[in-house]
């Protein structure tokens, strides 16, 4: 896989190809997501135009709640200067602020690629055989893996800048997922609101009940075209800011969805918990909207000339 | 003079334009310096300032790129956003009269060319400015209730009644007004838009200051005002088409003027907090989530400018732009208050911070309140079933 510049780019209709094809692939539950994108021939379409597919990849998974190693496939085809070539099938566990996480264990002989935080950058240790423990906390409806790194550092090699480029773009990536998971929880609260009634009236009727979807949908809109604006931009600033932005489209979105079902919001046998729960697990990857608030706010506090970031 | 060979580059060539202003500003710099650092003062003075340094870019061409001939040299809204950019980026004021020059220009250009040739280039040049009359005490969100009467008598209208709420009202040469020619049952169908000239005998108005002191409004009386048929905008009866077209343009570019402006002020505060020596990890996330929503209203009215340039309509979702720029206003200016502290309340110096944050309260209700626009998302976009009404 490479993300060269020069790649033909797709058109409108053979995305939309791209995009149907990756519903189906979603719409399954029980077929695994990585077996079915390496049918689909996912590694060819993505190096036809990395951006667009990711995009429609991230967002198609998040509609669906899917889960696959995706996300890593595409921050290590940024890596493949740094990484040296392998014939096993290699995976990328996702960093967050307190270690590393797999959503999903790929099928012998593999290699972990584990990022490791050094005073002065990120190292990548590669393990083969993998040592993991399955979490079972809040997203308890996905299935999430921490790697240990036992041993790790000596294998350790330096990513160099090309670890920044390979951040931003997952983060891009997991922007569009939390993204598309807000909108399926959006449409599973308008159709809840239009048919449940109280008072001899739906609910959706009332002003209060209303204003709280269409808040929800103007935030996720507008987060939606920060992301599509950072896609075009390239800039780490730009994917940082895009990342921080959805993570706090899902805090209020899911807020809302998840009050207006009123008790079904939070039971188990309803499916909000499981937007809520996925959301929050994406946003703690790579960096969670508070942490990178705290990044973002210092570099604007420390700024002589703020980066307009958005052109027309 | 921007030369005709070279306009024609900078119509073709957006980025081309933009670096040919960045430098133009940067080799004049102390050509514009007048227009640097105005601090707080009453916005009567300011407006008339900004209208001299909009006709000083003028007599160059700059901001002439961005409007079709004739009233400017062609070229279309993407220029007229670089061209507000580049103005604040040299550390210059988004002009006063930017601001409603972007909501009623391109709608008299596109509803009533003749009129527009007429009198729009003056506007576009800084020579005068214009308002908006469309609310009234009785029709503030619910317009389509509006009652100022215009009678058609020859080739003239004659209008009488009330309107309120126009900003910048105090010092406009034109007021732009949604009339009722119809009856009252018609509601929103028997509307008609005229631009009426503030000096024609029987207009009077009153400027209505903010909590802050500053008259950023004023109200106009109508009575027996003559005004010629040649100033109607759009079709007698289609005046609530001409509200809704306008509508578009001020969530598009309104909202980019207001998130340059944004920027520019969110740097300053954070250079209020580098030069008080206070720590600034109590305030990161704050100035994380302003800058957050700057950006990302740069990113959806940027979005929506492209649209409009390529030809598209705007719909509903337009609704969307306008609750991003409420947010945002509101973010920032709480974040000033807050940051400012005692010297919000107390300094002399910080004037101007509470002068905008007074304004900044507005941006939940004009134009539309946020309530307004919830509900049109709710029932346009969302379709959610229709709201119970008493």
């Amino acid at each position: 896989m490479t993300t060269d510049a020069t790649a033909a780019l797709l058109e409108a209709d053979e995305l939309t190809d791209v995009r149907e094809s990756l519903a189906r692939v979603m719409a399954d539950p029980d077929t695994d997501v990585d077996a079915s994108l390496r049918e689909m021939g996912w590694d060819e379409v993505f190096t036809l135009d990395p951006a667009a597919t990711a995009a429609a990849l991230f967002t198609a998974q998040g509609r669906a709640l899917r889960q696959s190693n995706a996300l890593g496939a595409i921050m290590l085809a940024e890596l493949g200067e740094v990484l040296p070539t392998t014939h096993v099938t290699r995976v990328l566990a996702i960093p967050f602020a307190g270690g590393t996480l797999l959503p999903s264990i790929p099928a012998p002989p593999t290699e972990v690629v584990v990022p490791l935080a050094t005073e002065t950058g990120v190292e990548l240790a590669t393990l083969t055989g993998i040592d993991t423990t399955e979490i079972r906390g809040f997203d308890i409806s996905g299935q999430w893996f921490q790697v240990r790194p036992e041993g790790a550092a000596e294998t350790a090699i330096d990513a160099g800048p090309a670890w920044v480029t390979a951040v931003a773009r997952g983060r891009v990536a997991l922007a569009d997922e939390i993204l598309g998971c807000c909108e399926t929880a959006l449409t599973v609260a308008v159709e809840h609101v239009s048919a449940r009634k109280q008072y001899g009236r739906e609910i959706g009727r009332f002003q209060g009940v209303r204003h709280r979807l269409g808040e929800s949908y103007a935030a996720l809109e507008a987060g939606r075209e920060m992301v599509t604006a950072a896609r075009h931009a390239k800039t780490p600033a730009a994917a940082a800011l895009a990342k921080f932005q959805a993570g706090r489209v899902q805090s209020l979105v899911l807020r809302h969805t998840m009050h207006v079902l009123g008790a079904m919001g939070i039971t188990l046998e309803g499916s909000m918990h499981r937007h809520v729960t996925r959301a929050a697990v994406l946003d703690l990857l790579l960096g969670s909207h508070v942490d990178l608030a705290n990044e973002i706010g210092n570099g604007v506090l420390a700024s002589d000339a703020l980066d307009t970031l958005i052109d027309v | 003079m921007i030369s005709g060979a070279t306009a024609t580059d900078y119509v073709r060539d957006p980025a081309a334009y933009r670096s040919a202003l960045r430098s133009h500003l940067a080799d004049h710099r102390a050509a514009y310096d007048r227009w640097r650092d105005l601090g707080a003062m009453p916005i009567e003075e300011r407006i008339v300032l900004h209208g001299e340094m909009v006709h000083q870019l003028s007599a160059g061409g700059w901001n002439l790129i961005g409007w079709a001939e004739p009233v400017g040299l062609g070229g279309d809204i993407r220029h007229r956003a670089i061209f507000y950019d580049e103005l604040v980026r040299a550390g210059l004021p988004l002009p006063d009269t930017g601001l409603l020059l972007e909501t009623l220009g391109p709608v008299i250009e596109r509803k009533a060319p003749e009129l527009a040739a007429e009198i729009l280039p003056a506007f576009v040049r800084g020579q005068e400015w214009w308002g908006q009359g469309f609310s009234e005490a009785e029709a503030g969100s619910d317009l389509a209730g509006l009652r100022s009467r215009a009678r058609l008598e020859g080739d003239e209208y004659v209008v009488s009644g009330h309107k309120l709420w126009t900003s910048h009202g105090s010092t406009v040469n034109r007021i732009l007004c949604l009339l009722r020619t119809g009856s009252q049952d018609e509601r929103h169908r028997g509307l008609t838009m005229l631009m009426i000239d503030c000096d024609a005998p029987g207009v009077s108005r009153r400027p209505i200051a903010l909590a802050s002191g500053q008259n950023e409004l004023a109200e106009f009386f109508f009575d027996d005002v003559r005004v010629p048929v040649s100033r109607r905008v759009g079709v007698e009866g289609g005046g609530w088409g001409v509200a809704m077209y306008l509508l578009q343009f001020e969530r598009a570019m309104f909202a980019w003027e207001c998130a340059v402006t944004a920027l520019a002020r969110l740097q300053s505060l954070a250079g209020e907090i580098r030069r008080s020596g206070r720590s600034h990890d109590r305030y990161a996330a704050r100035f994380a989530e302003v800058y957050g929503d700057i950006i990302t209203v740069r990113a959806r009215s940027a979005s929506t400018i492209n649209r409009l340039a390529a030809g598209d309509t705007v719909g509903p979702e337009a609704s969307v732009d306008k609750v991003a720029l409420a947010g945002m206003e509101i973010a920032l200016y709480d974040l000033a208050r807050d940051v400012l502290g005692a010297r919000f309340m107390l300094a002399d110096d910080t004037k101007e911070w509470r002068d905008e944050w007074w304004y900044s309260r507005s941006a939940t209700t004009l134009g539309g309140s946020s309530e307004i626009q919830r509900t049109i998302l709710a029932d346009h976009v969302l379709h959610l079933p229709k709201e119970a009404t008493a």
